[in-house]
């Protein structure tokens, strides 16, 4: 199929030919020239303009930082599967992805639940405890929800595991999970592009995700970044984003009909 | 040297502004009829370049680029200050149907009309903030920097926001064309 975004393109473009201001230009002149003055300097005071952006300013950049946690609605459970850390994207279709975040067991525990990123992580896979919807990873049934900790994986993956009283991420080696993490981040960016195009499909080859993987790392510019294919011979693979090395790997998984 | 009094344009600014109209005006109403399609077009138009003219005095563009941002961008503050004034911002998902491609240009193909009808479903399915970002850099080549300019945020946060709407734009069409426990091999 034609990407998206070029029907998209196509379509408006071909709508906007055939849009038409109701008002001749020069009338639009006459008519606002003839009612409204132009603010000079003594009229400026007392003038009730918006804060419409001021010609040639300097760009924006008060864009504040916000908090990682997106919105999204609900918890929706989804996929497993071992390799440290690598169930990270693996299987989730996010309805509105923004970052790869799972609930795990114990840092030990090579399997983990991929949910969908929500306003508080830990809050809803604490849920997934309370419900005992955790089986996949070893919870026996619904009861008590362990004290649990935001940790940001080896991967760049928000991982949300137990952790005894006094316990840090740093003891499972890795660091806290920075909640004022802007959400225009390129990396966070990459991670949820990667997932979308790449991880949520029953396979990829080789050959079409590193194109898409080398599309996301122009887009987003992000140059210095690599792209390793952990198995050329491998049929169908999955995406993971390691901020720390700056690369992408692309590792193999198990093809549907395996 | 000329000399005018502080509250009177000058002759001048009135060509300046006659010539800005002239230059932007269809480009203009096409954004707003497109990107904002739950608004009168006419009315922001017309309230966009009134503030211009209000404003003539201070505006002094680089260049095309400059004028067509900031135009936009002032029509952005129109639209919101109209939807928070009026409280009566809806989702975009029926309001989208202005777009419906039957009431245009129609594909050449049946195909084709139907892949177009996919898409206009998957974008009225995504949030406010991502179709707004994918209309308006669908419909004009807007540059990072343009697109950052029109919505108050920084360049590189422009390109992440076109980034990932169109990745969302993407993944509401894969869900439109694959069952929903099969993937597919691309």
């Amino acid at each position: 199929m034609t990407d998206p975004f070029d029907v998209l393109r196509s379509h408006v473009r071909s709508v906007a030919l055939l849009e038409h201001p109701d008002t001749d230009p020069d009338d639009l002149v006459a008519q606002i020239t003839g009612v409204a003055e132009p603010i000079t300097a003594s009229t400026r005071d007392g003038a009730s303009v918006l804060a419409f952006p001021a010609a040639r300013s300097p760009r924006s950049h008060g864009s504040p930082r916000r908090r990682r946690w997106l919105v999204v609605a609900g918890v929706s459970a989804i996929v497993v599967v071992g390799g440290a850390g690598v169930a990270a994207f693996v299987g989730a279709r996010p309805s509105t992805p923004t970052a790869g975040v799972v609930c795990r067991a114990s840092i030990s525990n090579s399997s983990a639940i991929v949910i969908e990123p929500s306003a508080d992580p830990v809050a809803a896979c604490a849920d997934l405890w309370a419900r005992g919807d955790l089986p996949e990873i070893g919870q026996k049934g619904p009861g008590e929800i362990p004290r649990l900790v935001a940790c940001v994986g080896a991967r760049g993956t928000l991982e949300v595991l137990p952790a005894a009283k006094g316990q840090t991420c740093a003891a499972a080696g890795m660091v806290e999970a920075d909640p004022s993490g802007s959400l225009d981040d390129p990396v966070v960016a990459l991670q949820e592009r990667l997932a979308i195009d790449i991880n949520v499909a029953a396979c990829q080859a080789i050959e079409p995700a590193t194109d898409i993987v080398a599309a996301a790392l122009r887009e987003l510019e992000l140059p210095s970044w690599t792209i390793e294919v952990r198995q050329p011979t491998a049929t169908c693979v999955i995406a993971v984003v390691e901020p720390t090395s700056t690369r992408v790997l692309l590792i193999p998984r198990s093809s549907p009909t395996d | 040297m000329t000399s005018r009094r502080a509250d009177q344009p000058d002759g001048g600014a009135h060509a300046r502004f006659t010539a800005l109209v002239r230059e932007h005006q269809r480009g203009l109403y096409a954004h707003v009829r497109v990107v904002y399609p739950h608004v009168d077009a006419d009315t922001v138009v017309n309230e966009t370049f009134t503030t211009a003219w209000q404003r003539i005095d201070e505006l002094h563009f680089d260049g095309a680029a400059t004028a067509t941002t900031w135009l936009r961008a002032t029509a952005r503050y129109i639209v919101q200050n109209r939807r928070r004034g009026e409280r009566r911002w809806q989702a975009l998902n029926d309001k989208v149907a202005r777009l419906d491609p039957v009431a245009y240009a129609p594909p050449p193909d049946h195909d084709a009309g139907i892949e177009l009808q996919m898409v206009m479903d998957a974008l009225a399915s995504l949030s406010t903030s991502d179709r707004e970002v994918l209309l308006m850099t669908a419909l004009d080549d807007l540059s990072p920097e343009d697109v950052g300019e029109i919505l108050g945020v920084r360049t590189n946060a422009a390109k992440v926001r076109v980034s990932r709407a169109r990745a969302r734009l993407r993944a509401a069409v894969a869900e439109r064309t694959e069952p929903p426990d099969q993937g597919g091999t691309r």
